[in-house]
């Protein structure tokens, strides 16, 4: 099976930053999912779990920053545990009376299901917090031995069945059991896996869709003869002004985001789209936000507290646009949506670059020479001199205070909603992809 | 020529070696002899200078007689502070060539008093006669200065035959000769064309037909256009309607239909310069015209860019008519200003013609240009050399150029000799005042400039009638060197004094791109043995921020550097912010390099403290609140062109875009920006900082709350009329 090899390739790919861009990232990550899904054999959900954790965290761990691969996996993870929750209340279904499950342990009238109808199912997949602690008197064992974590698997996995009763949980713990043995023969197929691959495509659709979706949405937010300030090189945003100049005649300040250019970039083809374009520099973005109308950007990350992680620049262009009051909408696909929190969001989720982009070296050599030449000071001196240091971070924290909008390929939401979206898309269980953490929890 | 004067420690940045000053100096002196005339007032004066070339002038002459070589500075005061601080004068190798041929500089000397009144016709036009031996340069000079150019009836008419020349009175033909000649910045590309055109003058035959096909005829068009756009300039001068009619006898004779409809564009600046609405009815009645159309639109469009810029314009519409002749696509080559702009597409919504309508619209600022405006002609050559120095950038500053100013300035003191007849304080205020509108059409004023141009006005009109004229003019130039020595020299020690004291072991100071008395602060404190760290952000287009690195590595304080979109990810680590500033306004406002209000923001956003040194010449009772009302458009190609280490630059040279050491590699994806009708570059050169982003104005008063601004200015206004 070339599925291990396929997965080193792609991790040496992010190391050496080959593929580049949180979009191509996902996408790759999804299709190496696929992969992984469609060609390995499963007896059952827990497996299944284990194998894509393993590989995700392994392909996380290729690059870290790049938050839209651990993204996708815990998607994919979410997907597993739908089907598998799914199936169980299938199962209970089928054993209890088909009434007696919608209103089942829970009881009608309560809050998340008056907010959530025909979806009781979820309650199962939302870990014991105090928005659900009394809706769900009869939590399942099962949610509890993942919220808490403390219960062996084993254990967990025989309440589970309990609770299920039925013969199919069975028939998959006697199939572990003999994975477990490791008996020859190969073992059979989760038998909703399908359903998981068919969700896999699906999403696979979806992320080729996100620009689409989001530029689709372009007109309600820009009007005629505005001034619109971007920032930087993002295809989401000059696909979604573009898509407004169908329709708007308005104007663009597009910022060049040194040391990388990309605004050129952005410039360029924006006028090249008939939109008119003025480039500035970015040192002139605050002297130009008094002529804006609207910020638009770009983001490489959608934070769990609603926060952002977006080019190098754009905390400064958030800034001004607070300072001047107007509308800062970053445009997102939902493949960038973290459940991580930032801490120290300028270190540990940035990307230091080269600093030959910001400084030529041959500065730096001349005035080390001229320094020696001229006076030549004690060692300590010289050895501190030679200490320069010279920054070219690639990201920026935007806390979620200076953001106004976020424009997404399921709508517009604000900063505040974020937490809401990641309990859509995620299982609490797999916040956190990695495994040795988990596992030194549960220790 | 020598610039004297006082030398402010590090007064201009880094004077690059190869300033357009330089190059054009080149090209000048392979080109003509003469290409700068002197003006009536001060050609004596620069007889003198070159019959005693290589000795220097000083402020006060009396003080240099035994000093050749080096130059002094030679105020009493400069003299106490001693050899440590001002005292070494700025020599300057003499950047523009002022050597006149003999008989024009004898002539000149003769004549000298009737040529300052305007009506001396005859004067003039002998002097132009005896400068005709050599002929370029004297029709030049016939045309750059205003009031002999318009009446010199016909200093050389070249042989017979040609497009232009064959009917074209004095200015018509003088303009042609001298873009054949080719007396051109180093930048401008319709140099080029001329240089082409020139040598085949002599076998053009006159363009009959409205549409000439061949090459030739095509340049004799060119050439006839410029010829009388050349005149058109002419004309706003002193005698406009002479020259004018001058133009329009050389379109008809010429039979150059293309130069008649030029004509009436041209003629249009001294009505409406610098109106758009001008413009579009030069166009739109251009357009009317069929086959002229391209042309007079051009033509049109230059009335728009204002009377002093010939060159753009004509270049456009020169060249596109050119094309149009030959029934090609006209691909004109990009013709700087707005107005060439404003010609092309009607939809130009975000210009920064558009949104900065307002402000005075960037020119490339060439020798050649210079010379033809109709300030060029008549300023002393120290303040024309020093506004071409402030057009190139090789003084850039608020200091450095205040100081620069007021020492060309007290130049133009020495050198003036008051016309009978006229009172120093009256005529000397007017010659003040051509100076500087020279230097506000090379670059417009800084706040400190604009301080001490009052200052001096103070001073001039309070010199006692009765003094002599050599007496008042010491005692002039005496004021302003105090005024130089307390109030840039003196307030710039004290004020470092001040910061350093705010400087602490283990700091580690950001600050943005370069300003010259922070340098001075952090150099102060590190020759105190203070152990602090910098961390130098840098904005393009400019990058003076590795300028500040290199100076602070040679003192060895070890530094960060990192640009301006790289802030928010090191500015954690930074203890306190220390920025320079071109001004503080009375609201607090502080106006600073472009970008040094987004690094004050960040600070602020970050809780940092944010100093802003600043002196108090340079503090105005002006108020503002954005950086739109008043800012300074630069150049746009500079944002075009990327360092030549980025990563874009390598893709652009992978392309085959040359590299240009001072400016860096054109950005491969800008690459013929001017052509994409939707495409606008915008290099603003300042930012207004808001006054809550700055905890406090180091000055040499002390440390200040940006709120006690106005309370200073008023001490200030108190004891300036307390004098």
């Amino acid at each position: 099976m070339n599925l291990s090899n396929l997965v080193e390739e792609y991790c040496t790919q992010l190391r050496r930053r080959q593929i580049k861009g949180s979009f191509a990232c996902a996408k790759k990550t999804a299709e190496v999912m696929r992969l992984l899904i469609t060609t390995q054999r499963h007896p059952d959900a827990a497996s299944l779990i284990e194998d894509v954790r393993t590989v995700g965290t392994k392909l996380q761990a290729a690059k870290p920053v790049e938050l839209g691969i651990g993204n996708i996996v815990r998607r994919v993870l979410h997907m597993i545990r739908e089907e598998q929750q799914q199936e169980q209340l299938e199962a209970s279904e089928g054993s209890s009376t088909p009434g007696d499950a919608s209103k089942g342990p829970q009881g009608p009238g309560l809050l998340s299901q008056a907010f959530r109808p025909g979806s009781n199912l979820r309650a199962f997949n939302r870990a014991v917090s105090l928005s659900n602690l009394l809706d769900t008197p009869a939590m399942s064992a099962d949610g509890l031995s993942s919220s808490f974590s403390g219960i062996l698997t084993a254990a967990a996995d025989a309440v589970a069945a309990a609770a299920a009763g039925d013969a199919q949980a069975a028939d998959a713990e006697g199939m572990r059991r003999q994975q477990s043995s490791r008996k020859g023969r190969a073992p059979p197929q989760w038998s909703s896996k399908n359903n998981v691959i068919e969700m896999l495509n699906e999403l696979l659709d979806e992320l080729d869709g996100i620009e689409q979706q989001i530029a689709q949405q372009a007109v309600e937010h820009i009007h005629a003869n505005e001034v619109i300030l971007t920032y930087g090189m993002s295809d989401t945003t000059f696909l979604f002004l573009k898509e407004a100049s169908r329709k708007r005649e308005f104007q663009v300040v597009v910022a060049e985001a040194a040391p990388r250019f990309d605004g050129h970039t952005m410039a360029r083809q924006l006028a090249d789209a008939k939109v008119q374009t003025t480039l500035i520099a970015d040192s002139a973005v605050f002297a130009m936000m008094a002529r804006a109308n609207k910020v638009l950007v770009g983001a490489h990350a959608v934070l769990a507290n609603g926060g952002v992680i977006a080019p190098a620049g754009v905390h400064m262009v958030a800034l001004a646009a607070k300072r001047h009051s107007i509308p800062f909408v970053v445009l997102v696909g939902l493949h960038k949506l973290s459940p991580l929190f930032p801490h120290d969001p300028d270190v540990t989720l940035n990307d230091f670059q080269s600093p030959g982009q910001v400084v030529d070296f041959d500065v730096l050599a001349e005035s080390f020479m001229r320094g020696d030449e001229q006076q030549p000071g004690p060692d300590a001196a010289a050895a501190e001199c030679l200490s320069v240091e010279v920054h070219n971070p690639a990201y920026d924290y935007i806390p979620p205070h200076l953001i106004s909008l976020f424009v997404t390929d399921t709508g517009g939401y604000t900063p505040a909603y974020v937490y809401r979206l990641l309990a859509e898309y995620y299982s609490r269980e797999d916040y956190s992809l990695d495994k040795e953490l988990i596992d030194r929890m549960k220790l | 020529m020598q610039v004297v004067g006082f030398h402010v420690e590090g007064q201009s940045p880094s004077p690059s070696p190869n300033s357009i000053l330089q190059d054009s100096l080149r090209t000048i002196s392979a080109g003509s002899p003469t290409p700068v005339i002197i003006p009536p007032q001060f050609q004596s004066q620069g007889g003198t200078a070159r019959a005693e070339s290589g000795a220097t002038r000083s402020l006060a002459p009396e003080f240099a007689a035994g000093q050749q070589g080096i130059a002094r500075t030679t105020s009493n005061t400069d003299r106490k502070q001693g050899g440590q601080q001002g005292t070494v004068l700025l020599t300057t190798p003499a950047p523009v060539s002022l050597t006149l041929p003999p008989t024009a500089a004898d002539a000149a000397k003769q004549q000298q008093q009737q040529q300052q009144q305007p009506g001396a016709a005859t004067a003039s036009s002998s002097d132009a006669a005896a400068a005709s031996s050599a002929p370029p340069a004297a029709a030049d000079s016939s045309s750059t200065s205003s009031s002999s150019g318009s009446q010199a009836k016909p200093p050389v008419p070249p042989p017979a035959g040609t497009a232009a020349g064959s009917a074209a009175a004095g200015p018509a033909a003088a303009a042609a000769d001298a873009a054949g000649s080719a007396v051109t910045s180093s930048s401008s590309s319709s140099s080029r064309e001329g240089k082409k055109a020139a040598p085949p003058e002599g076998q053009k035959p006159p363009p009959k037909v409205p549409k000439p096909a061949s090459k030739a005829e095509r340049r004799a068009l060119q050439e006839a256009q410029r010829a009388a756009k050349a005149a058109g300039k002419g004309g706003t001068g002193a005698a406009a309607a002479g020259s004018s009619k001058a133009s329009s006898a050389a379109g008809a004779d010429s039979a150059a239909a293309a130069a008649t409809a030029a004509a009436p564009g041209a003629g249009k600046p001294p009505k409406a310069p610098g109106s758009y609405s001008a413009a579009g009815q030069g166009s739109a009645a251009a357009a009317a015209a069929q086959g002229l159309g391209r042309s007079a639109s051009a033509g049109g469009g230059y009335t728009s860019d204002g009377a002093g810029s010939a060159a753009a314009g004509s270049r456009g519409g020169s060249s596109s008519s050119g094309a149009a002749a030959a029934g090609r696509p006209a691909a004109a080559p990009a013709a700087a200003g707005g107005g060439s702009h404003k010609a092309r597409g009607p939809l130009s919504a975000l210009n920064s013609a558009e949104l900065f309508a307002h402000l005075q619209q960037y020119r490339p600022v060439s020798v050649e240009r210079v010379l033809r405006s109709k300030e060029g002609g008549s300023v002393h050559p120290a303040v024309l050399a020093l506004g071409l120095r402030y057009a190139d950038g090789t003084i850039k500053g608020s200091t450095a150029r205040c100081v620069a100013m007021v020492n060309a300035l007290c130049q133009v003191i020495a050198d003036y000799r008051t016309p009978p007849g006229k009172s120093l304080t009256r005529d000397l205020m007017g010659a003040i005042n051509a100076s500087v509108d020279f230097l506000v059409r090379c670059r417009p004023l800084s706040v400190s400039m604009g301080n001490a141009i009052k200052a001096l006005k103070l001073y001039l009109s309070k010199i006692d009638p009765a003094e002599t004229e050599e007496a008042a003019k010491a005692h002039l130039v005496g004021l302003m060197a105090e005024w130089l020595n307390e109030k840039v020299a003196l307030a710039d020690r004290v004020l470092v004094e001040h910061a350093v004291s705010k400087v602490y072991d283990g700091d580690v100071i950001l600050t943005y791109a370069y300003s010259q008395v922070v340098l001075e602060v952090l150099l102060s404190a590190a020759r105190q043995g203070k152990r602090f760290r910098v961390l130098v952000v840098d904005g393009r287009p400019e990058l003076e921020g590795r300028q500040m690195m290199r100076r602070l590595l040679q003192a060895d304080i070890p530094c960060s550097y990192a640009f301006l979109s790289g802030i928010s990810a090191t500015m954690r680590e930074v203890s306190k912010v220390m920025l320079g500033a071109a001004a503080v306004l009375s609201n607090g406002t502080v106006l600073g390099r472009v970008g040094s209000a987004a690094v004050a923001m960040c600070a602020a956003a970050s809780s940092k403290p944010v100093l802003v040194c600043c002196e108090a010449f340079k503090f105005h009772e002006r108020v503002q609140l954005d950086s739109i009302t008043h800012n300074e458009l630069g150049d746009p190609d500079a944002l075009a062109h990327v360092p030549a280490f980025a990563p874009a630059a390598a893709a652009a040279a992978a392309h085959g875009t040359p590299a240009d050491p001072e400016r860096g590699v054109l950005s491969q994806k800008l690459a013929g920006w001017r052509d994409s009708p939707r495409l606008a570059l915008l290099n603003l050169k300042y930012d207004a900082m808001p006054a809550e982003y700055v905890t406090m104005v180091v000055t040499e008063f002390g440390m200040i709350p940006p709120s006690s601004v106005p309370v200073i200015l008023r001490e200030f206004s108190e004891s300036a009329q307390m004098e």
